[in-house]
């Protein structure tokens, strides 16, 4: 199973990569990482005229800015793994990160292929997602920022114009009151998930209220599903205890909507996501008060 | 369609080619270069029988047009003896630990274990499955190649001189 041919452009800036990809339109994909694209490609279920390869330009390495986080579109999965800097100021991304492929896949999948890909059940975009982030995306017109939770529009569809570059990510920073889990369930290692759940929630440090919450979804949906607003009703200002968290599952489960597929029946994904939220759950609240030293 | 002129280093050796961008650096490897120590398996990036190491990192050779590594340093199976041909620790501790049948998933595996093994930790067994997964074998079901791998990392893990 080979690509079938294609023009290969190789821009060595930014304006030249929008240019070329303003000229070809749809006619052109975006060459970062290659690790979703080339299978596509390899299984001829893509066949792009043209390919803009945008691995020569450097978008910098991830920083921290006043409480945010902003990590460049062309940073490795593999460097966000195992970057210090993020592990301290937001350590939902490497552990959700980690769960991307096997290790040759993040070593050349970026940050920015995966959320332009858009998978419903892609780790980044669910904890990303949950952590309330932001792309700066580039295009002919300008510059524009695209919270994420409008950025994914359906099944692997943004709502970028195909001349359009994803630039950054940008999520804030962790705080010491928040607790956060990061889970999937996958048959098989590397697999994509047959459900996965991101969660971040913040504990008064001193009466051990909940204080926010959020909850998102991946796999149960043609896009990551934001359940927060049903978590934060049940759980926002008060003490949680166990059937608090059943009650939230419950509730992710009904708001699922996963399709049949070869890897799962919808019924059972529906099953998983339920008992993997109310895990989620729980450990972002134990995170929570553990770093609050209660 | 033009051909592209690519020049990179594989094991040590300069290597100037002719190539189409679709080409996948597999194609490229195995038909212009020699270097049919790299198998395909899968062509979608799961099963690791084509990895390779790029500037010292492994990636799926299917997933990487020829194109992508102009320029670059990259190692397969062969390169890791040395030129002199002799065997890396790695491969003398998968013949002593029966690691290899059929021998297809062998030179992803090597790769992966060897790149495992530069990052210098010392890894437990569970470590060294969770750094394997995504190189699959249908011969050995994995026992033994992560009795081989586990020995060298603990044992000295040394490379070859």
């Amino acid at each position: 199973m080979y690509p079938s041919p294609f023009e290969y452009e190789s821009p060595s800036s930014v304006d030249e990569a929008l240019g070329l990809l303003e000229r070809y339109g749809d006619d052109a994909k975006v060459l970062a990482g290659g690790q979703s694209l080339i299978p596509m490609m390899n299984l001829r279920l893509l066949r792009p005229r043209v390919l803009v390869d945008v691995n020569a330009l450097d978008g910098g390495v991830p920083r921290v800015d006043n409480g945010t986080l902003t990590i460049p579109a062309f940073t490795r999965q593999r460097t966000v793994e195992r970057s210090a800097l993020v592990q301290e100021h937001c350590p939902i991304l490497p552990d959700a990160i980690h769960y991307i492929g096997n290790v040759r896949v993040r070593n050349r999948g970026t940050i920015g292929g995966n959320l332009a890909h858009a998978d419903p059940s892609s780790e980044l975009s669910c904890a990303a997602l949950a952590l309330g982030g932001y792309v700066n995306v580039a295009g002919p017109k300008g510059t524009r920022s695209v919270q994420l939770r409008n950025l994914f529009v359906s099944y692997l569809t943004t709502s970028l114009d195909p001349a359009e570059l994803i630039m950054d990510l940008s999520v804030p920073v962790i705080g010491s009151d928040t607790g956060w889990a990061f889970l999937e369930m996958a048959r098989r290692a590397g697999e994509f998930a047959i459900a996965n759940v991101a969660c971040l929630m913040s504990v008064d440090p001193v009466g051990g209220e909940c204080t926010g919450v959020s909850l998102v979804l991946g796999g149960v949906s043609d896009t990551p599903l934001d359940v927060s607003g049903q978590a934060e009703e049940l759980l926002v200002g008060r003490k949680p205890f166990g059937q608090t968290f059943d009650d939230v599952a419950r509730r992710a489960q009904d708001a699922s909507d996963p399709r049949d597929d070869v890897h799962a029946s919808a019924e059972y994904r529906r099953k998983v996501v339920r008992i993997y939220a109310r895990r989620a759950l729980e450990l972002a609240y134990r995170r929570a008060q553990d770093s609050d030293g209660l | 369609m033009n051909r592209m002129r690519l020049e990179f280093e594989l094991n040590g050796r300069h290597i100037t080619t002719w190539v189409l961008p679709h080409e996948t650096l597999l194609q490229v490897l195995r038909d212009e270069a020699g270097a049919t120590d790299v198998k395909y398996g899968c062509g979608e990036g799961v099963c690791g029988t084509c990895t390779i190491l790029l500037d010292g990192d492994p990636i799926n050779a299917c997933l990487t047009f020829g194109v992508q590594a102009a320029g670059r340093s990259i190692t397969t199976l062969r390169g890791l003896g040395g030129n002199a041909g002799k065997m890396h620790p790695l491969q003398r501790s998968f013949l002593d630990h029966g690691g290899a049948q059929c021998g297809f998933c062998t030179p992803g595996m090597l790769l992966a274990a060897f790149a495992m093994s530069q990052e210098g930790k010392a890894l437990s067994r569970e470590q060294i499955r969770d750094g394997l997964s995504g190189n699959l074998c249908r011969c050995t079901g994995y026992t033994k190649i992560v009795d081989a791998v586990y020995s060298n990392l603990v044992g000295d893990g040394r490379e070859a001189d």
